[in-house]
């Protein structure tokens, strides 16, 4: 349960501001924004439509919609062998992906997958949020990409072995497989 | 020189060769999953058609030209589907089935995909037609 993470001695920390400033998200992803001056947005809008990546990246990062620490996230994964994912694919993998916000399977699916039949006893989600997955050590930052706007990026800094892979399973609340959830 | 793109065995299916070079990534989660690689000047659209979260999945390479590629970055995340399938619907295609710990295994030129009720039918019928070739083979050397 999500309880799971909160197991030894945790710092208290203020509920409801931004986990993460967009400064300090762009900072993470080696992007300046001071070196970007006060028009930030348009420049990183023009640079995004001439294709340049650092635009794109900047661009991503401004409108993001800001991760709190209550935000809730949410896994999509399937109730046979596939299962859920508990530490990246082996190469070139940059983290785990998340949603942010408290979605159904259907809902999940319908992002991920995004056609094909829903299966209500396969597809599912379970869910954590960015303050669990902070006090277990792991990096949480907005990745939105065209196809899913909330997508969100888990890291860790260091090697993600059995133990890492361990936390962040006991990040998360139970499977859940219907929508059974208000959103 | 074929207009189709270059698959290297092995390779990850959104790096699919060496001189490939990922220049858009549309949808993401665990790894690219529909985004636009550049071989040789070329444009391709990649897709993961099936298995986006399982070990093993199959993806579909069409190309693009650049007034393409700058239409699908412009397009809004709610027409990101009927734009892709717009873009792809009916070009050769090639299939590529891959996994997380080998890359990519096997590839295969559909030249007409709407001969076919899906994709995935496709690479079946690619993959039977090859299984068939090497089980004849493998009957003559036997022989």
């Amino acid at each position: 349960m999500i309880g799971a993470c909160f197991v030894g001695v945790k710092a208290i920390r203020p509920v409801g501001r931004s986990a993460l400033t967009p400064s300090l998200q762009a900072q993470k992803i080696g992007l300046d924004v001071r070196r970007w001056g006060r028009n930030v947005r348009s420049l990183a809008r023009e640079k995004a439509g001439n294709g340049d990546s650092e635009g794109r990246k900047m661009t991503n990062v401004l409108t993001a919609r800001p991760l709190r620490l209550e935000t809730p996230l949410t896994q999509y994964g399937r109730t046979d062998k596939t299962g859920f994912r508990v530490r990246p694919r082996p190469v070139a993998e940059k983290g785990i992906s998340l949603i942010a916000g408290q979605l159904t399977a259907r809902q999940a699916r319908r992002l991920v997958v995004r056609r094909g039949i829903y299966r209500p006893s396969v597809d599912a989600v379970r869910h954590t949020t960015v303050s669990d997955l902070s006090d277990a050590d792991f990096t949480v930052r907005p990745d939105p990409t065209p196809a899913i706007p909330d997508h969100v990026l888990v890291t860790y800094d260091g090697e993600w072995d059995d133990e890492v892979a361990e936390r962040f399973n006991a990040c998360f609340g139970p499977t859940v497989t219907e929508e059974d959830i208000d959103v | 020189m074929s207009d189709q793109i270059a698959i290297e065995q092995g390779r990850q299916p959104w790096l699919p060769a060496g001189n490939a070079e990922l220049v858009a990534t549309l949808h993401h989660y665990d790894m690219p999953l529909v985004g636009v690689i550049r071989q040789a000047g070329y444009l391709y659209l990649f897709r993961c058609i099936e298995g986006h979260i399982e070990a093993s999945n199959l993806w579909a390479y069409t190309r693009l030209d650049r007034n393409e590629l700058a239409s699908l970055r412009q397009t809004s995340p709610d027409d990101l589907d009927a734009t892709l399938d717009h873009l792809s619907d009916g070009r050769p295609t090639i299939l590529a089935l891959s996994h997380e710990d080998n890359g990519v295994t096997f590839s295969a030129l559909i030249p007409h995909p709407l001969a076919y009720p899906s994709l995935l039918h496709a690479a079946g019928e690619a993959l039977h037609a090859a299984s068939s070739e090497i089980d004849e083979k493998l009957a003559r050397s036997v022989a």
